[in-house]
């Protein structure tokens, strides 16, 4: 199927489109599209990805995810008008979500907030300022 | 009281000591500046940041607040003391800090806020690869560096260094990337890794050798106003200086190495800029601008001096007072 196919098939409200040009997780759509943004927005994109679990949740989706089943992006200005009041979140939610789309969107970060995330979310959090940062020499991982 | 002959590593253990009393998040930023070195060691940072007593010193967080723009800093100084301030306090910064951060002090801020959380069951491993030392001269961002053998410097006062320079330059010899240091008044030469290790020692001429294991101060590349900066930039890749040619060009102007001994202190005329050892008598007075001009009684005190040479402008009374 071509492109104009599957946009055909999204118009005609197919959710998902048969079509092996497109990869069939919404995690794969994200981080094709995300492989095009600048360093800010792979790292908040990657960042989501990893962890999981928020992106796992239906009203996250619905706010933050722009899904044509051919194609996914996230609405960064929508979420971030919308999730503090619409969202349920606990504190270290909360500050996840805070620092990803401040590394999304350069702004005042809150740095005290990383106290909240917990080990691995701020695993996250670190590797997604590397990422920010232009950095390949700096790796992240937990000490065993 | 701690017993070091490094006042540095001394001001390091005393307020480790001190932060060990304090809280998650300043024994976090105090790790992270010692690990730094560089903002630490400066004495306007310390004058600000640091209180020393007779037998400890400790840090002023109030003081480095409201003094913390009158510093002379570049971007990735400011981005890291910045990233130190949020770290200790609740203060919000750009997140764009992190562009300015260069691979060395990322590491460190990344330890830092890991360590802010307070996980010491788990901590994290943020490791850098071992960067290839010779690009290490290359960043942009100044930092210190351990020489891992594939360059050496050696550094000397750069009253009478620039005439080696000039010397490698008239020679047409090859000369690599330069570093000068206003506060120390020296400029390092950083010259392949074999060929000074043979060097003899040299009283009198001051000079200093960095050889694999010393750690060495690197500017950024592109780095203006700060008191270490490039002279000559390395470039891509980055020529280094024959110690053999570096050693003759210094010898043109001190003599032999092996027969400096005795000869007191290496000095250069103001006038006609000619080495003169301090044996060899010199007179001496003080510019206003210039501080202390040394000047030749051989060539440069006499009357015939002042009128062959109309530059040279001696104060009133100059002559009278050679030593």
């Amino acid at each position: 199927m071509t492109r104009r196919g599957a946009l055909a098939d999204v118009a005609a409200g197919t959710d998902q489109p048969e079509d092996e040009e497109y990869p069939q997780l919404l995690t794969g759509r994200l981080a094709l599209w995300g492989h095009g943004l600048d360093a800010g927005g792979q790292g908040a994109v990657a960042a989501l990805i990893q962890e999981g679990d928020i992106l796992a949740r239906g009203d996250v989706r619905d706010l933050l995810v722009v899904d044509t089943g051919a194609r996914a992006r996230c609405d960064w200005p929508r979420f971030e008008a919308l999730y503090r009041t619409t969202l349920v979140l606990d504190a270290s939610e909360q500050a996840f979500l805070e620092l990803v789309v401040a590394i999304a969107f350069p702004r005042l970060v809150p740095l005290w907030q990383i106290a909240a995330l917990g080990e691995r979310r701020l695993t996250i959090i670190l590797r997604a300022l590397a990422t920010l940062a232009g950095s390949d020499t700096v790796a992240v991982g937990v000490r065993t | 009281m701690i017993e070091t002959t490094d006042p540095f590593a001394a001001l390091a253990t005393h307020l480790r000591i001190w932060a060990s009393t304090r809280d998650l998040r300043e024994q976090a930023a105090v790790a992270a500046l010692i690990e730094e070195g560089d903002l630490l060691a400066r004495d306007d940072v310390q004058d600000l940041l640091v209180d020393r007593t007779a037998d400890g010193a400790s840090m002023d967080w109030g003081r480095f607040e409201s003094g913390f723009g009158n510093l002379r800093l570049d971007l990735g100084e400011r981005a890291f003391l910045s990233v130190m301030r949020s770290v200790k306090g609740s203060t919000t910064l750009p997140i764009g800090f992190v562009d300015f951060l260069g691979g060395r002090r990322l590491g460190i801020v990344l330890r830092a806020l890991a360590a802010r959380t307070g996980n010491p069951g788990v901590g994290l491993v943020i490791a850098p690869p071992p960067v290839p030392l010779m690009e290490s001269l290359l960043d942009t961002v100044a930092h210190r560096v351990r020489l891992d053998g594939t360059w050496a410097a050696v550094s000397m006062p750069s009253a009478w260094g620039n005439l080696v320079l000039r010397h490698l330059a008239t020679a047409r010899k090859n000369c690599g990337p330069v570093i000068t240091d206003d506060r120390h008044d020296t400029y390092t030469v950083i010259v392949s890794p074999r060929g000074t290790e043979q060097w003899p020692d040299a009283p009198g001429v001051a000079i200093t050798h960095h050889q694999m294991g010393d750690v060495l101060s690197i500017p950024g590349v592109g780095a203006a106003g700060m008191e270490r900066w490039w002279l000559r930039e390395p470039r891509d890749p980055v020529p280094l200086t024959d110690p053999d040619d570096l050693r003759t060009a210094i010898e043109s102007i001190t003599g032999p190495l092996t027969d400096t001994e005795g000869k007191g202190e290496l000095l250069v005329c103001g006038a006609c800029q000619c080495p003169v050892w301090e044996h060899q008598g010199f007179g001496e007075y003080v510019a206003a601008r210039r501080g202390r001009i040394v000047y030749c009684t051989d060539c440069c005190a006499g009357d015939e001096h002042v009128t062959v040479r109309p530059g040279w402008d001696p104060p009133t009374g100059l002559l009278e007072q050679p030593q």
